[in-house]
Formats: structure tokens, sequence, C-alpha cells
């Protein structure tokens, strides 16, 4: 049964085991959180992640998690202070945001070659030049070649729920897991979220030091045991895909690796990820109302890719993407990597608002033949 | 059924506070609901927008709210120009700012119960009042959102609402 402590005990009521609060994502994700209970949390605030941080500062300055956080002048100190922490044994926590995530980016590799376990909330936002602090996925997608695990929540609902998948999937595999959810439409919007209270188990990790160890890790490699270790990092995360299968019955029966919506019979599919995918949904149905055969496969994980259902596509295929490296939207790129000849569309970047009626038109398009690679501008 | 309103109001006077309380309380009445500050810099004094969205299903979507079946006002001198359904203003007098327009002194009420922080009239709690009202969410739903939000500090707000709740009139 749920313990109602601090600020849940005003501001929700129980459902039988769930209780039924208003949370924003960036709030939900601090409840997950407090239930891991992590050791260590260190971060150095960033708009739009720092009420994550916030919320979990307050529940342990008021007594409710005990765990050291751990101030930091930078992004990079902080993954680095979770780095040594995990190192040691410790279940850990960080978030950040764009430019903080681009400044930890060295430390977010040695985590995963070390093959720690960490999660981390990556709230998606812009990065600069030109200054913006609104929502798109550059910042996550930098993640693509590190080493982790990168999920993407669609609400306050999935980033609870996910939150605590990471601490699980990441403790099993030894891979740090980074949870991904939109700037601002997620993380600043409150919405209504069952929460509950899962037993994980106790930390557990492939090894660990402690300070009086006489134990160096990380020396300098010779021959192929670095690339051995980059290969078995790669492989391991591939696998981790059957982790994250398994469990996802235990963490809110999300899918799995993707949510496949109204695809039985679709001619038309649209690929995309993230928490605008919400807005899709109702264009799609708009469609489908009007008699059009149109479904989504939405990616709940950019690694492991979701590259089985992505072949299994039939039919016409469109990516809606939110990041890009070219003129290519990144899951663009992805979903060709898997042999899918696909459309590609570039939208939102920069927090451009993208809803519902861009989307029946963005779709309407596609079903219509009349697009191709481009950008919505 | 999906209702979607727009707050206008001044940064300070609880525009965002006033979308959370109404938000929990649909929760409460067993329906789903967001509440959406503006996104970026606030400045209090300046004209910032809320958005709130009431549903008896789950809300997927959480783009901005373009047409809005309803317009909520806080400071009458915000200028508008609207085709909403609802209206909801704070004015003494009736101004007809939508298709049904329900008014109220939120300032009067809030001032008499000492809602006034740093020379700042905070009109979250009436204007939730008005905002329930006019939506059919039964007080006690309110009540017990403001309970949650407020703790302790609440009995002023829910005074404050209350009265709202029982004043405002339509035109």
């Amino acid at each position: 049964m749920w313990d109602l402590q601090g600020d849940l005990q005003t501001e929700g009521y129980r459902n039988g085991s769930r209780i039924r609060v208003l949370l924003t994502s960036n709030e939900a994700i601090a409840e997950a959180v407090r239930i891991a209970r992590p050791e260590v949390i260190a971060a150095y605030p960033i708009t739009p992640q720092s009420p994550i941080v916030e919320r979990l500062a307050n529940m342990i300055a008021r007594g409710e998690l005990n765990a050291s956080f751990v101030r930091v002048e930078s992004e990079h100190s902080a993954m680095a202070v979770i780095h040594g922490a995990a190192t040691a044994g410790a279940r850990v926590f960080t978030a950040t945001s764009s430019h903080g995530l681009a400044y930890m980016y060295e430390m977010c590799w040695w985590i995963a070659g070390s093959r720690l376990p960490a999660v981390m909330a990556v709230v998606t936002r812009s990065i600069g030049a030109p200054w913006n602090i609104h929502g798109d996925h550059t910042d996550i997608v930098l993640l693509r070649d590190a080493g982790w695990i990168i999920g993407m929540a669609e609400n306050a609902q999935e980033a609870f729920d996910m939150t605590l998948q990471a601490f699980y999937v990441s403790e099993e595999v030894n891979i740090p897991f980074a949870v991904g959810i939109d700037a601002f439409t997620m993380s600043h919007t409150a919405e209504v979220v069952e929460l509950w209270n899962p037993r994980l188990p106790e930390r557990k990790q492939a090894y660990r030091v402690l300070p009086m160890d006489k134990f160096a890790v990380n020396a300098v490699t010779m021959g192929k045991a670095r690339m051995k270790a980059r290969y078995d990092l790669a492989l391991d995360l591939e696998n981790s895909a059957n982790v994250i299968e398994r469990t996802d019955k235990d963490f809110g029966n999300h899918g799995g690796l993707v949510e496949k919506y109204r695809l039985e019979d679709a001619d038309y599919a649209v690929v995309m990820m993230g928490g605008w995918c919400g807005d899709a949904k109702d264009a799609i149905d708009a469609l489908r109302e009007e008699g059009y055969k149109i479904g989504l496969l939405r990616l709940r994980f950019l690694r492991p890719f979701p590259k089985k259902a992505v072949k299994e596509l039939g039919g016409d295929v469109l990516v809606v993407d939110r990041s890009n490296s070219d003129l290519r939207g990144v899951l663009g790129i992805e979903v060709s990597a898997c042999g899918i000849e696909a459309r590609n569309l570039v939208a939102g970047i920069g927090g451009v608002d993208v809803g519902v009626e861009e989307f029946y038109k963005i779709f309407k398009k596609f079903v219509d033949n009349k697009i191709d690679l481009g950008w919505y501008l | 059924m999906l209702l979607e309103l727009t707050i206008y109001c001044r940064g300070g006077q609880g525009g965002v506070t006033s979308a959370k309380l109404v938000a929990t309380a649909a929760m409460l009445k067993g329906l789903y609901a967001q509440a959406i500050p503006q996104f970026g810099p606030e400045r209090r004094g300046a004209t910032v927008n809320a958005y709130l969205r009431i549903s008896d299903t789950p809300i997927r979507r959480r783009s901005s709210i373009k047409n809005p079946y309803g317009i909520v006002v806080f400071d009458r001198k915000i200028a508008l120009n609207s085709t909403a359904k609802l209206g909801i203003i704070n004015s003494p007098d009736p101004i007809k700012i939508a298709e049904k327009t329900y008014y109220l002194d939120a300032t009067r009420i809030a001032e008499k119960n000492s809602l006034v922080y740093a020379g700042w009239t905070v009109l979250s709690a009436p204007m939730s009042g008005a905002i329930a009202k006019a939506l059919d969410i039964e007080f006690h739903y309110l009540k017990e959102a403001i309970r949650m939000e407020l703790g302790e500090k609440a009995e002023k707000s829910i005074e404050s609402a209350r009265e709202a709740y029982e004043v405002v009139l339509w035109t």
C-alpha cells in the first residue's frame, strides 16, 4: 500500500492500491525516483528539467528520501558524481536537458563503457545556436552512439512507469538508461496520473569498487580489449530488448519497444516518438473516420532500436522526425537502415507547435501521395 | 466531450493556479484534465496565458489550444476578440466576451478575504470558483482541490471560491 508522504498527502487520493494525482511529467518522474530510492542524486539545473531535481531535493530535505543530493558546478560533474557513486554500488539518478546533456556528453560515454547501471531523465529540448528553450529531440539523439538505453515516453503516466522500469532494466543489463520526455508539453503540463508502488529489487550490478579496495578500473587498453568491450556493450544493448519486452507488463503495459496504434489493417503507417504522438493519434482517428486506413508505430525506444517492428511495417511509411542529421531526420535514417523505403518529414524543431490540425494536414498529404523528404516550415 | 479553455491573465494573478485547481476538481469528479502554463518566460504584470482541458476520456493531445470553447479573463483591460461559446470575466458589470459570459467582481472577493500578496491581488481562488460553476463542476470537488493545493492555508481561498461560485452571473 502507499505510504503517503509530503506533497502526496495533499495532492492525491486513493483508488485502491493506486492513487490518482494531477502531476506534470517532471513531477511524475520525481515520484518514480522516490519509489526507486536512489542513494545518490547529482544534478545541475537547466530549463525545463529543473523541477524534477527540485522536487527530489525537497523530498530529501523533508527526510522522505534517504539520498545524498550532490550539488555540482556543471553537468559534466553531475555525471562524474553518479559515475563514481555507481562504481561504489549506489543506485543513482540525474536529470538534464539540451546544453546540459551536451556538456556531460563525455561522461555519458564513460559510464556506459564502464557498464554501470544509472538512470537519467532527459527533458528533450532544442540545442543552440540560435538560443531556444523549447522542445525537440535534437539533444536526446546525441546519446544514440554512446551505448545507452534510450526510452521516450508519451505522457506523464508513461514517464512514471518508464522511470521505474529504467532502474530495473539498467541494473539487470548493466547499461545506463535515459528516460526522455518532451519539453513543456509534457514536462510542465499537469495531467491525471495513477501512481502505484511496485517493489524494485535491491541494487545489483556486475562489479563494484569501494574506496579502500586496491583495484583500478578503466586502465589503458591494448590490442582488442577496447574493441571487445565495445562489442559486448553493443550486443548487450541489443539484447536488453528482451528484458524490456519481458518486464513491460510489470511496468504499465505500454507495449514494449513500440506501441502499435491502429496498425492491424493499415495501408499507411506513420513512425514517430515522444509526447506529440498524442496529437498524431487524434489526427489518425479523424482520418480513420473518413475511411483512410492509417496507423501509427510509436517508437518507445530509440535504443535498442525496434528493428523487428519497423521491418514488419507494410504499405506506405512516413517518418515524422523532431531532430535532424542533415536534411534527413534521425528516425528517418534509422528506419531506412532497416530496409524500409520511407518518406521523411522533419517538423517541430525548437518547439514549433505541431498539433492535431497540423498532423491531420500532414497525414492527408501523405495518403494523397504528396509528401516526400521535407521540412514542415 | 473535450472542453478547451484559454485563461488570459497577468503574471502574478494566479491564472496557472486556477487552471490547476479546476483540473484537480475535474479529476476528483472522475474526469480527465490537463493544466498547462504558458511555456517560456512568465513575468509579473505581463499578459500571460494558461490553458485547461477537461474530458470524460483520457486526453492525448498536448499541443496549444487554438480555438477554445471557453475563455477566462482575469483583467478586463486585456483586449480580446473571441468567438468562444463560453466566457468568464473578472468584471463588476456585465461585459459580453463570448456567446454566454459569466461575470463577477473577483478582485473584490479576493481583497475581502485578504488574498493580497506582495501588493498583488491573487485571483486564482475566486476565478476557479467561477470556472467550476460555469463548467458544472460541483463545489465540493473544488473545495477538496483547493485543500490539496494549499493545505492548511486553504480556508481564505475556499471562502473566496465559495462566494464566487454563488454570486457569478451570466449574460
